[in-house]
């Protein structure tokens, strides 16, 4: 069996929030290496770090200490812009609260991120009504994102993060604002475009449906990394 | 483009609150046009009847400005004919010229005698055809009617005299001038003679070689003034009505005259002169280019002579205009302040509206410079479009209401009344301006919000509920 290829690489990354006056330490030391091409799932208990490892890994946020290696990014080396733009070419987003724009319509929501690329709108457009059809909306694409359920708005922003062809689809808790029943459909919409895309899945999740599918599972407990199983490897 | 579209569609996001600001911004750039075109309008109605009053240029005598009331003999120009003609012959001047023509100012007592009663005047004396040419100008097209000339060619003795120069004299009741109180009779002695004997003497010499003196029974008024020797000068000169003056003092002063009847006054029954030789041109904007052309054409001039224009005959036109100029930046000003702080507040609500949303374009690749755009945008749209709508109605208000009302009101120091108008559409930069500074006024009242805005944690931004 070939060794899998990292895609994420994170050395001794630690973070604190400042909770009023108290100091709360959300990630401790934290070293992992994530898998390109697979579908991984960072679980944990409330409270444990998995979201915040989730966005230092986006750059949504910065470390205060450690580094983390997306692709051939170092993060700790880009300014501000340069992270928004490393988001813009290499991640893509799904949120618990689906995030859409709300005065954008579902394929306008779907092409935005490659209007941010400078991609000819033809080409984008084309590109958003390709995966409006792949999330089981075509039809619905000018409806604006008050028009659509819970599951809809999940599938646009699954769409929408996959739009720009990313390295990396990070997704915080996508199944947790969603019924039973909706969300194991987005679970397999999900697992399906990532078999579909080759696209490297890492979600936030304790949603023990979610865990079953995973290909990789990363285990956090108090900002600390208790195990991972069953391919990825913990370094520290 | 992907900023103006979604800044746009956010505008629209929260309608009603966008009509308000919208009509904040509206309404302040109505005021702002509506009071600029008031202003334009009545400085041209202003630049008009001074234009009409005193030419666009003058030309004298060197110091005349400074002296010549105290030495009119002196400072007069003694070959005034021959520089107006030399003027009139110039080419170049020739396509600028409306009129050159002489006036001569004059001052001294003017004395109803038969009423025992005297007081100073000051008076011009004007060729009554190219006065009549002058007080038609209209160079601003303006549409104002032409001022009223009283005095003529027929009747070289008659002249006209201010409301408060007639009340003074006490012929309020002979001349029929309205608001005007008699004098109080107990203070003329009766047992005094109607003129003193050498006064007398005085005017039946000079009136000598007269052909044409004013009849009995005409009103008359007694004109002394110190002749360019020194020596006393005395003509009677009929009054043909009398005529209210916009300043309460010139009103106390004022007599206008044929010029013949001034330069009688003035030099004698043979003298000839004048203080300056007005010029009036077709279009205000030859100023320059006319005075120029003047100095050129008088360069070699015997005496030194000074070209003046309007605004230094007639400070009080610059010090009108200055008035209207400092209250149109006051009240512009305060429609800045009202639109500044009511578009930040409406930014500012949309910030904290949309502080998730900032989160998800921050995830999305949007960059800090990208965020704050997008609500620099928003404030932009805000600030043009609520001062095109202001321009709408602020022609809508100006051109088919106000200018067709039919209202008037009289400047201050001026006696005939202008009318209440605002010109807005004949200038349209002044329009395109306000748009866009309303426009960049927006967009600064939006920089603060837009910069807190760009500066939100993503992470916290994503959290916001």
């Amino acid at each position: 069996m070939p060794t899998p290829q990292t895609i994420v690489q994170v050395r001794g990354v630690s973070k604190r929030y400042q909770l009023g006056h108290v100091p709360v330490v959300a990630l401790a030391e934290v070293s992992a290496d994530i898998h390109a091409n697979r579908f991984t799932v960072i679980s944990g208990p409330s409270g444990s770090g998995k979201s915040t490892l989730l966005n230092l890994i986006g750059s949504l946020d910065v470390p205060d200490t450690g580094s983390i290696r997306v692709g051939n990014d170092h993060l700790s080396s880009l300014s501000d812009d340069q992270r928004s733009q490393f988001r813009a070419r290499q991640i893509g987003f799904v949120f618990q609260s689906f995030n859409l724009i709300s005065v954008l319509s579902a394929i306008e929501n779907i092409e935005y991120p490659l209007r941010l690329t400078d991609t000819p709108k033809a080409q984008s457009r084309a590109r958003a009504s390709e995966l409006l059809a792949a999330v089981g909306l075509a039809g619905k694409g000018h409806h604006l994102p008050s028009q659509l359920s819970g599951g809809q708005r999940q599938r646009v922003a699954i769409a929408r993060a996959l739009v720009a062809r990313p390295a990396l689809v990070l997704a915080d808790e996508p199944t947790a604002n969603l019924d039973r029943a909706t969300g194991e459909d987005i679970i397999r919409l999900m697992r399906r475009m990532q078999h579909d895309t080759g696209t490297t899945f890492v979600f936030s999740s304790h949603d023990p449906a979610l865990l079953e599918v995973a290909d990789d599972r990363i285990h956090i407990v108090d900002g600390r990394i208790d195990r991972v199983e069953p391919a990825s490897e913990i370094l520290s | 483009m992907k900023l103006l579209s979604i800044a746009w569609r956010n505008i629209l996001r929260n309608r009603r609150r966008t009509v308000f600001t919208l009509a904040a911004v509206a309404v302040s750039a109505t005021a702002m046009l509506l009071l600029g075109g008031y202003v334009k309008a009545t400085v041209r109605a202003l630049e008009t009847d001074t234009v009409r009053q005193v030419g666009h240029l003058q030309i004298m005598a060197k110091g005349f400005l400074e002296f010549g009331r105290g030495n009119a003999g002196r400072f007069a120009l003694r070959d005034h004919e021959a520089i107006a003609a030399a003027l009139r012959a110039d080419p170049v001047l020739q396509s600028l010229l409306v009129t050159a023509t002489p006036v001569l100012q004059v001052q001294g007592v003017a004395g109803n005698y038969a009423e025992g009663t005297s007081t100073n005047f000051a008076g011009s004396g004007w060729d009554p055809q190219a006065r009549s040419l002058m007080l038609e100008w209209d160079g601003n097209h303006m549409r104002l009617p032409p001022g009223a000339v009283f005095i003529s060619e027929d009747k070289p003795h008659a002249g006209v005299i201010g409301a408060g120069l007639a009340q003074l004299l006490g012929l309020c009741e002979v001349l029929a001038v309205k608001d005007c109180v008699p004098v109080h009779q107990a203070t003329v002695d009766a047992s005094t003679p109607v003129m003193a004997s050498d006064l007398a003497q005085l005017t039946q010499r000079a009136m000598e070689p007269v052909r044409a003196e004013p009849a009995e029974q005409a009103v008359s008024v007694e004109l002394m003034s110190s002749g360019a020797t020194g020596a006393p000068n005395v003509v009677r000169m009929e009054v043909l009505r009398a005529q209210r003056q916009g300043a309460r003092e010139f009103d106390a002063m004022f007599i206008g005259m044929p010029l013949a009847l001034a330069q009688r006054l003035l030099f004698g029954p043979q003298g000839k002169g004048a203080s300056a030789v007005v010029l009036q041109l077709k279009d205000s904007g030859d100023i320059e280019r006319a005075k120029a052309r003047v100095q050129a054409v008088l360069g070699t001039h015997a005496t030194p002579l000074e070209v003046h224009d309007f605004h230094t005959i007639q400070p009080n036109f610059d010090q009108v205009v200055a008035m209207f100029t400092a209250i149109f930046r006051f009240v512009t000003v305060l429609m800045a302040v009202v639109t500044l702080f009511t578009v930040a507040n409406t930014i500012n609500m949309a910030v904290n509206e949309r502080i998730g949303e900032i989160g998800s374009l921050r995830a999305i690749g949007f960059t800090q410079g990208h965020v704050r755009g997008m609500f620099l945008i928003e404030g932009a749209l805000i600030g043009a479009i609520g001062a095109g709508v202001g321009a709408l109605s602020a022609i809508g208000l100006g051109e088919y209401v106000i200018n067709r009302s039919g209202l008037r009101w009289t400047p201050p120091g001026r006696s005939a009344a202008v009318p209440i108008a605002v010109d807005i559409l004949g200038n349209p930069a002044f329009i395109a301006t306000a748009i866009v500074l309303f426009a960049l006024l927006a967009c600064a009242s939006s920089w603060w919000p837009a910069r807190r805005a760009s500066r939100l944690e993503i992470v916290e931004a994503l959290r916001h509920v």
